[in-house]
């Protein structure tokens, strides 16, 4: 470990921002953001007061008696997608830190590096989230032309959602968009005459757009007793939810299933 | 019989779709195995919880799928070397009530142009559903770290207490 230096608290603080804000971008919820970062300023005899956002985040150290040495704040621009193995990997650097007391430069270089991690390639992705449409499908009682028509608009559905992702879209548009992408799929194999009853395709071909880990964060936040958070995340995932819905029902409506 | 084979059927499924949404939120390729396991498992309580000789309600299958995953999270992060979360919240996903979400919209634009009654209970009874699986799922999931009244699972001991080491 480095000895306390002038510069310390602005370069722990500074880590600590990045650390934070990487975090929130990721889908981590509020207590484990905090608990991480309390995690990390206690290794290095610091205390890390943080006020927490979906979107910012503000940060204070101090060390026992003394007064504050250093505040700071960072936001994103964009709401917060998820990335669990960016989670991981601050999650073990702050363990490391906590355990082995390696050096303020080595943790640096770690966050530095945290987005450099690479994702899934993309044909992979769309074939495991296609698998994954068809097994919803399954479970919720559809036949096997059923499933494949749902693997189907699944992989396309999504195809298309990276690409308005790509292109920087508004979050809720690009869930409306992929939801009448994917559904258009489905209705378009239900006119051209290959399945007569498709019930079960259309309410499954949609559910890889469940906005999954807002939901569960927005509970957890709320039981946590970061009400603002749970709120502000549950909006947050009813909008997707309502975005999801009015892609269905355009698509319904063209096709007149309803 | 036949019933057991396809509970087991569709927990292989359940399975299947944890690791599909894992891949999706870019989990660590070693936890992969690990949730797809614990997806399985939710899938294996809920539908066993939702036979008949059992007798719960979806509401309950879903609790206690998602307590299970919750409970088995602990280990299982540890052995991965993984947050809980990281396994938790894909291997839940496949229990989120998606035909229920999907009939409280269906219901809500029928109720557009058909005002009777029988629609909007219909509906709101449905949106409720919805509404409280997701409350279950959530606190299925965090119910470990509410009773051991924990901040991280590193410090969940495993070890038998002192007065049974004594004997």
């Amino acid at each position: 470990m480095t000895g306390h230096t002038i510069e310390e608290p602005a370069r722990l603080g500074n880590l600590l921002l990045q650390a934070g804000i990487a975090l929130i971008k990721s889908g981590a919820g509020s207590s484990r953001v905090i608990t991480n970062l309390s995690r990390f300023a206690n290794a290095y005899g610091y205390e890390a007061n943080v006020d927490l956002g979906t979107r910012n985040i503000s940060i204070s150290l101090h060390r026992e008696t003394r007064g504050n040495i250093f505040s700071g704040s960072r936001s994103i621009a964009t709401l917060p997608g998820a990335n669990f193995k960016v989670i991981t990997a601050i999650s073990q650097l702050s363990w490391d830190v906590a355990e082995k007391k390696i050096s303020l430069e080595e943790s640096e270089k770690i966050i530095n590096r945290v987005f450099d991690i690479p994702t899934y390639k993309r044909p992979v992705i769309l074939l495991f989230t296609g698998i994954a449409g068809s097994a919803f499908c399954f479970t919720f009682g559809g036949n096997s032309i059923e499933m494949a028509i749902t693997f189907l608009a699944t992989a396309v559905g999504l195809f298309f959602k990276q690409e308005m992702v790509h292109k920087k879209y508004n979050p809720f548009m690009i869930t409306y968009g992929s939801a009448v992408v994917a559904a258009a799929v489905v209705g378009i194999c239900w006119k051209i005459g290959i399945e007569s009853n498709l019930e079960h395709a259309f309410a499954t071909s949609i559910l890889f757009l469940i906005p999954g880990v807002l939901l569960i964060n927005a509970i957890i936040d709320l039981i946590d007793g970061h009400i603002i958070n749970g709120v502000d995340r549950g909006i947050n995932a009813l909008l997707h939810a309502f975005s999801i819905a009015s892609g269905l029902a355009t698509v319904l409506y063209i096709f007149k299933v309803l | 019989m036949t019933d057991w084979m396809d509970i087991v059927f569709k927990a292989f499924w359940c399975g299947c779709a944890a690791v599909g949404f894992a891949i999706l939120f870019n989990s660590p390729a070693r936890a992969l195995f690990a949730v797809f396991l614990c997806g399985s498992l939710a899938g294996f309580l809920k539908f066993s919880v939702l036979l008949p000789g059992v007798g719960g309600g979806i509401i309950m299958a879903s609790a206690a799928g998602a307590a299970a995953v919750g409970f088995a999270s602990i280990p299982v992060s540890h052995w991965r070397h993984v947050p809980p979360i990281v396994i938790s919240i894909p291997s839940v996903i496949p229990l989120i009530p998606g035909s229920f979400a999907y009939r409280t919209i269906l219901g809500l634009i029928s109720f557009v142009s058909n005002t009777e009654m029988e629609v909007l209970t219909k509906t709101a009874h449905h949106g409720v559903m919805t509404f409280f699986i997701i409350l279950a799922l959530s606190l299925g999931v965090t119910l470990p770290m509410l009773l051991f009244r924990i901040e991280s699972v590193k410090k969940v001991n495993y070890s038998l207490p002192d007065w049974w080491k004594k004997k």
